[in-house]
């Protein structure tokens, strides 16, 4: 069923930086009627001002009821769109990391997704609404330096997989999975000089691609490294006609 | 050989316990609930044939745990860690509260991943010693109606799988096994009130299973053939086995079941 961002409501979480901060920009320009969550105040984003935000931190339990709190606040009666995309990474020796790190990765990368979901779940159904949860091609894979983050990511593949089979009439459930972005995300999680950098997709390609998916409704995406060499070369054909 | 186990004092971890404790090992057993009578532990544990150290300790509560740590550590170090405790919640996802969900995950999910990584900072695990990490054979064919525990297992067993690269060069064994239904207190809760009692395997059979598994150092392990042609069958066509499982487990289940943190606080745990 193809499905329109221009006037939805749209929930999307993270949206203060990297690929979320370029999906927001997407979506507003869309014409989608948008509510960001992210971390920081908003006099630390790059949000445009005429996009509702609210600071909320998902690793704390009463993230969902603030949430809800702000899309009544939104005067909004269903939700088009919810789309989990706020993730933490550690990148490091497993025996280094903290406990704080592992608790703060699991919390925000899988269970906010899933106390979220529950939470706005009346919303989502009223109008056969989308859940988009923004995964990574590394799930599934043996990936000792960040293995955290990975086994949340492969978590919360196995809820998409599973809500889909329970919602099949009421809800669609869809799985975008980017690969490397060019984003904050690599040092914020302790990588300084991730390999094959150049390669890496822009987070503008990845939102814009994701735009686009949201209204196909295309179940799941992985971003490959094919994907990776399409936009590469869409960038070198780009700067060839220039 | 000692060994600890998380959730050893029903299920499938008393039977594991029970199998230790037989070959005259040393058990270190963690719950959240040490029973003084249950039927299922009486029959199990023999605590004559072994040593048999009970630990109460609740997984949920992550507070507790540098203090279990310290516990923990002022025995031998273990030539095994197996990480048994789970909790279920079954039913539509949407109709289990928020907060269930979390303490599923905080017990299945975190739990281990903190435990696993302090006992590997504190030198607690000997040389070729095991760490064994009790997933589910939802993880190959999908379990709609138990959405958070499915979610639990599968982040679990691809911990495990990064686990075993990063220990390999300090000889440490990472094995994830992969059980289907079993006869226990706990699955009966959980199930659909028409699932067969007796398709089930017994907690017994899977526990010798595994510590055979374990001698062999196998990295994976399916106890029971039907599960094994089932995870076959979940590899190949997931989605067929999508539908086959709605069809036989979400759409029977009656009425959510779970536990909650909130409700439970009044009660006596494990009921």
């Amino acid at each position: 069923m193809k499905k329109y961002i221009e006037n939805a409501n749209i929930c999307l979480t993270g949206g203060t930086d990297g690929i979320g901060l370029c999906l927001a920009r997407e979506l507003s320009t869309k014409g989608a009627n948008l509510l960001v969550i992210g971390r920081r105040p908003r006099t630390e984003t790059q949000l445009p001002d005429n996009i509702a935000y609210h600071a909320i931190d998902l690793s704390t339990d009463t993230c969902t009821a603030e949430i809800a709190q702000k899309i009544s606040n939104m005067g909004w009666r269903h939700l088009d769109f919810l789309i989990h995309n706020a993730g933490l990474g550690y990148v490091g020796a497993l025996d280094q990391q903290t406990d704080q790190s592992i608790k703060d990765i699991l919390n925000v990368n899988l269970t906010a997704p899933l106390i979220i979901t529950n939470a706005l779940f009346p919303l989502l159904q009223k109008k056969h609404g989308t859940l988009c949860l923004i995964g990574s091609t590394a799930k599934g894979r043996s990936t000792p330096d960040f293995a955290v983050y990975t086994a949340s990511k492969t978590a919360l593949s196995d809820m998409a997989r599973n809500l889909r089979t329970e919602w099949r009439e009421k809800i669609d459930v869809q799985e975008i999975n980017p690969g490397p972005t060019k984003t904050s995300f690599h040092a914020k999680s302790g990588l300084k000089n991730p390999p094959m950098a150049f390669l890496f997709m822009k987070p503008q390609e990845v939102a814009q691609e994701i735009g686009h998916l949201l209204e196909t409704g295309k179940k799941e995406k992985n971003f490959t490294v094919f994907s990776l060499l399409y936009f590469a070369m869409k960038r070198f054909l780009k700067k060839g006609q220039k | 050989m000692s060994v600890i186990i998380t959730g050893a004092a029903s299920g499938l971890g008393a039977a594991l316990t029970n199998e230790f404790l037989e070959k005259q090992q040393k058990v270190i057993g963690l719950d959240r609930f040490w029973p003084e009578v249950s039927e299922e532990s009486e029959s199990l544990t023999k605590p004559e044939q072994g040593n048999l150290i009970k630990i109460a300790a609740d997984l949920a509560n992550h507070e507790t745990f540098p203090a279990l740590i310290e516990t923990l550590t002022n025995h031998e170090p273990v030539e095994a860690l197996i990480h048994n405790a789970a909790i279920s919640a079954t039913g539509p996802f949407e109709a289990i509260p928020a907060s269930s969900h979390q303490q599923l995950i905080d017990v299945n999910f975190t739990a281990p991943l903190l435990l696993t990584k302090r006992l590997i900072a504190t030198g607690a695990l000997k040389k070729g010693s095991s760490i064994v990490f009790i997933a589910s054979l939802s993880v190959h064919v999908g379990y709609p109606g138990a959405l958070s525990y499915a979610a639990s297992k599968a982040g679990l067993a691809n911990y495990a799988k990064s686990l075993r690269k990063a220990l390999k060069k300090d000889g440490i064994h990472v094995m994830t096994v992969y059980p289907g239904p079993m006869k226990t207190a706990q699955a009966s809760r959980h199930a659909p009130n028409d699932a067969k009692e007796e398709s089930r395997m017994p907690p017994q059979n899977a526990a010798q299973a595994i510590l055979t598994a374990m001698k062999k150092k196998k990295s994976s392990f399916i106890p029971g053939t039907t599960n094994k042609v089932f995870a076959l069958a979940g590899k190949a066509a997931p989605s067929l086995l999508d539908k086959a499982m709605r069809k036989i487990i979400y759409d029977k289940l009656e009425k959510p079941v779970y536990e909650n943190k909130i409700e439970n606080e009044n009660k006596t745990p494990n009921q």
